[in-house]
């Protein structure tokens, strides 16, 4: 990436951040001069950096959003929430194209229908204004924005009429911003035909038939049906995941090759201690190309996983819409306060922090937050904070979200405890603050009297803890009775993902590192030998132990099929073969410590929580071998 | 002749992105950057620059008052106030105060014009 590119990206997200700090002060106080000029010069400058860089789509998207704001100055324009909800859109746009571009290092394509889109919109708006001005109905029976979509076609077929030098140009742009137009009004197959007279007109002698496929295509949109209205800002598709979803699996893809690198490489080492102890005279060299080998691949999995460091501002930005939305759904005037947001952490934590965060600072709008009233009575200010902070401690990323609201009320906490069926009386009246406040935590717990629209029911703090403990993580909650409360994510900086294969034995599902698995195979039964109360077979040459998985760890056995299914693995200088009953599929998986009733089962190195919601026992190789020597 | 140039922007892009044209005209040339209208007045104080481009759109003082400020300072020195709005009334306002008006993005045959006119200005003043 360029100096330029580089820069641009840094003044870019300082402007965003501005814009909507100020679009939504704006909103707040739609005569406020500062925050007015403050989110135009933000645009304006957005639109120059867009020019330094040659980024002409994003150049014409600010450009909308300055004009609109410039007519706001003039005072043609009135502040509303769908001018203010516009602007945002534009901002939510521009940091998608701002992390495109921080992960390709180049600038996105096909920005021009996203800029054409938001073009339109602002048109939309304001052909809006001009017909609510007049108070007639719109022309022909027309919506808006379809008044603008045929106003936009009807420039586009003048254009196309001017002959001379640059009708070629012409013609390509013409056809662009058409077919953007249809694609904006959900006419992707109208699209798609001007695109193609587009093609035939640039290629032969033919120059009328993109205008002519304008014209006819406008008709066609006066007798359709009305054009679905401009979805509302919520229902967009989530900027987070579609402009991570490429780099994501190209990622995911570099993640599991160097795992199976490490595979390989283990295998090697293996073929490096038996040439050892087989005396082959090229058994120093393999020795230290393996040495070698294990350097380089250890850091290139290091590597790998820094590329999976972003900054929690992916998770953060989005909460400046979603907290205006929700402060306007519940008629409760909040500010955000966004801190640390370029502190950084591992994806797998960046991309599964929003759903747990969204819960809590939905909590603490909907119960934290007191009405208006209410906090002017006990002497607050009119409008609520909420505060959005991440920091780097240690080996740890902490993120919190606190509220000025009323806090929690212990006394409430322990009668719906006591509703509920969570505890007894005697039990709540004995407990400390500390745990009462971890009863909010228990499943089934919720002290609203009523389903709002925001917390929903069914999924409470349990649920949130539970992410977050999946993430490695824990969840802390503080709280100041009328002054607020704060809730405390403590997560691991670097989540190690485990690449395991599942097996399947005594009809139990366990999780075999792969780093330990040299090979699968199968045996028939009669070459499996006996010796003494062990069984062994050979391989290569070699004899190898072989464990009854199910057995040696207290599952029952399955029935013997005639071949047994035998995982070949090494572990800490052991190694040995492995029966199961079943061999599943490879996954990468967050280890965490067996806890409660698991840590007394040998041989489990962790446990991790499966998509389903259940969990699998990752076993320790090591150990296992070592249970059944000793 | 080696000028000292002073460019005056709160965008360090926009900075760059003049600071690139000027190299390719003038690769001798000293620049001095500021990004606000106390750091513009500190460096005429202190670099003693030959001539001054100034952006329009700025927080706090904008461009048109930054230039009026540098003009009165130093009335002789040669200024340009740079914007993205191509308004007459801008342009007028530059005019009044006596500096150059030029357009943004800034291109290079438009700071070239600029810089060469500034040249002469200079030189003639000096004779």
């Amino acid at each position: 990436m360029n100096e330029f590119l580089e820069q641009f990206l840094v003044e870019a997200r300082e402007l965003v951040e501005q814009a909507v700090a100020d679009l939504l002060a704006l909103e707040r106080e739609p005569g406020d001069r500062a925050s007015l000029d403050g989110s135009f010069r933000a645009f304006h400058t957005l639109k120059g950096g867009a020019g330094i860089v040659d980024f002409a789509a994003m150049g014409r998207a600010m450009h909308a959003a300055e004009d609109v704001l410039s007519m706001v100055r003039r005072g043609d324009r009135a502040v509303t929430a769908a001018l203010i909800g516009d602007c945002l859109a534009c901002l939510d746009q521009v940091v998608q194209w701002l992390d495109s571009i921080e992960e390709s290092g180049e600038l996105p394509s096909g920005a021009d229908a996203a800029a054409g889109r938001l073009a339109v919109r602002f048109a939309a708006g304001e052909a809006a204004i001009e017909v609510a001005k007049t108070e007639a109905p719109a022309v022909g029976g027309e919506t808006p924005a379809s008044a603008t979509a045929s106003a936009i076609l009807r420039e586009q077929i003048a254009l196309l009429a001017i002959r001379g030098e640059g009708l070629e140009g012409r013609i390509a742009s013409a056809g662009r911003v058409a077919a953007n137009v249809f694609r904006h009004l959900g006419r992707p197959d109208v699209a798609e035909r001007i695109a193609d007279a587009v093609t035939e007109s640039l290629a032969g002698p033919e120059r009328e038939s993109v205008a002519r496929a304008i014209e006819s295509a406008m008709e066609s949109l006066n007798a359709a049906p009305a054009p679905d209205p401009i979805e509302p800002v919520a229902n967009r598709p989530d900027p987070l995941s579609r402009s991570l979803r490429v780099d994501a699996e190209r990622v995911d893809a570099l993640v599991s090759l160097t795992g199976e690198l490490t595979v390989a490489k283990n295998a090697f080492r293996h073929i490096a201690m038996l040439a050892q102890e087989g005396d082959n005279p090229l058994s120093a060299s393999i020795g230290s190309e393996y040495g070698k080998l294990d350097r380089l691949i250890n850091g290139l999995q290091r590597a790998v996983l820094e590329l999976r460091i972003l900054p929690l501002r992916r998770v953060f930005q989005r909460f400046s819409r979603l907290v205006r939305e929700m402060s306007e759904t519940l008629a409760r005037p909040v500010r955000l306060v966004i801190e640390g947001e370029e502190t950084q952490a591992d994806k797998a934590i960046v991309e599964m922090l929003f759903e747990p965060l969204l819960h809590v600072v939905r909590n603490a709008m909907d119960h934290g937050v007191e009405p208006s009233a209410e906090r002017a009575a006990v002497g607050k200010s009119a409008i609520a904070t909420i505060c959005l902070r991440a920091r780097r401690e240690g080996e740890h990323v902490v993120v919190e979200v606190e509220d000025d609201g009323r806090g929690i009320d212990t006394d409430r906490v322990r009668t719906v405890a006591v509703e509920r069926g969570l505890a007894t009386f005697d039990i709540v009246a004995g407990m400390s603050e500390g745990a009462v406040i971890d009863l909010i935590f228990m499943a089934g717990f919720s002290t609203t009297t009523d389903v709002s629209d925001l917390s929903g029911r069914g999924v409470g703090m349990d649920a949130v803890r539970a992410s977050i403990e999946r993430l490695g993580g824990r969840v802390q909650l503080e709280t100041r009775k009328g002054a607020g409360a704060i809730v405390r994510f403590v997560l691991p900086f670097s989540v190690m993902m485990t690449r395991v294969m599942t097996v399947e034995a005594g009809g139990q599902w366990f999780g075999i590192p792969l780093d330990a698995v040299i090979e699968t195979i199968r045996v028939p039964r009669h070459e499996i030998r006996s010796v003494g109360k062990a069984h062994a077979l050979v391989l290569r040459n070699r004899t190898v132990p072989l464990i009854g998985l199910a057995a040696t760890l207290g599952w029952a056995k399955a029935e013997s099929s005639a071949d047994a299914t035998v995982v070949v693995a090494s572990s800490g200088g052991v190694s040995g073969g492995l029966e199961v009953d079943r061999l599943g599929a490879r996954m990468d998986v967050m280890l965490k410590p067996a806890e409660g009733l698991l840590s007394g089962i040998p041989a489990i190195a962790g446990t991790t929580m499966l998509g389903d919601g259940g969990v699998l026992l990752v076993l320790d190789v090591k150990e296992v071998f070592t249970l059944t020597t000793s | 002749m080696v000028f000292k140039i002073l460019v005056v922007d709160d965008s360090k892009l926009a900075r760059m992105a003049v600071g690139k044209v000027l190299a390719g005209l003038y690769p001798n040339w000293t620049r001095v950057e500021a990004a606000n209208a106390d750091e513009a007045l500190a460096a005429l104080d202190e670099q003693k620059p030959d001539l001054v481009v100034v952006d329009f759109n700025m927080p706090g003082r904008n461009g048109l008052d930054i230039a009026a400020e540098l003009r009165r300072i130093r009335p002789t020195m040669p200024v340009a106030v740079i914007s993205a709005n191509h308004q007459q009334e801008i342009i007028d306002r530059a005019n009044a105060v006596g500096a150059t008006f030029l357009s943004k993005p800034i291109t290079e045959p438009a700071l070239r014009d600029f810089l060469a006119g500034a040249v002469r200005q200079i030189q003639a003043g000096a004779k």
